[in-house]
């Protein structure tokens, strides 16, 4: 790990910051520390937040299948969304596999990043240059 | 992972693969602790459609992982149909040639 003091005033883009103050985003981090006390914690740099929002999605894919069948899963995946995650709601784009959601840009002051802005709803933008 | 118990003997295999040792375990550990909250959420909620979500063995539900846990004779499941771990592995490989 990074020592604080060396990425101090550096700047950030992510999806999901512990200091966001949306209810939902309060009370899962709160669920989470209380769970896991220690030094794993629960932050988008560690994937936490991707993994949280993948196994909700997947949740809501199921449900909408109506059963694990793997090709029925893929099509409702497709379009899954889910009201409440990390940092905010966040949605599938179709036929992309990518998830349009909110993002934040946040400044590390002291060995915690501040958010300095809410970017609201980001498109994926799927760059498929260098693969076709 | 520890396997929850079974729900009416239904139950899905839901697996992640993070580093539970060495220099990145503190990402790995963080993983599996949301994994196993989720799967509790889920459950705790009445499951996904009277199915429960067990923790499991590896899988994960990326294309790059898929392949390489299938190269290496892994029969599970992925979100990802046959037709498009083809595709992208065609892409791979044209990439790297």
């Amino acid at each position: 790990m990074v020592q604080a003091a060396h990425v101090e005033g550096l700047y950030s883009c992510l999806d999901y910051y512990q200091g966001i103050s949306d209810p939902f985003s309060k009370e899962l981090i709160n669920q989470y520390n209380k769970l896991y006390p220690g030094s794993a914690k629960f932050t988008a740099g560690s994937a936490c937040s991707g993994l949280y929002r993948g196994l909700r999605l997947w949740e809501g894919a199921v449900k909408e299948a109506g059963s694990p069948r793997q090709e029925d899963v893929i099509k409702a995946l497709d379009h899954a969304k889910i009201a409440e995650g990390p940092g905010g709601p966040a949605e599938m784009v179709p036929g992309q596999h990518h998830v349009r959601m909110n993002m934040y840009i946040a400044q590390a002051k002291n060995g915690n990043f501040k958010i300095v802005e809410s970017l609201g709803v980001i498109d994926p933008k799927e760059c498929m240059q260098g693969i076709k | 992972m520890k396997e929850s118990t079974t729900s009416g003997g239904r139950s899905i295999k839901v697996g992640v693969i993070t580093d539970q040792t060495g220099a990145l375990s503190f990402c790995g550990i963080a993983n599996a602790n949301v994994a196993k909250m989720v799967i509790n959420d889920i459950n705790a909620s009445g499951g996904s459609q009277s199915y429960e979500a067990r923790p499991a063995g590896s899988s994960r539900c990326d294309l790059r992982w898929h392949l390489q846990l299938h190269e290496a004779g892994y029969q599970g499941s992925c979100l990802a149909s046959r037709s498009e771990v083809d595709t992208w592995s065609a892409r791979t490989s044209t990439r790297t040639s």
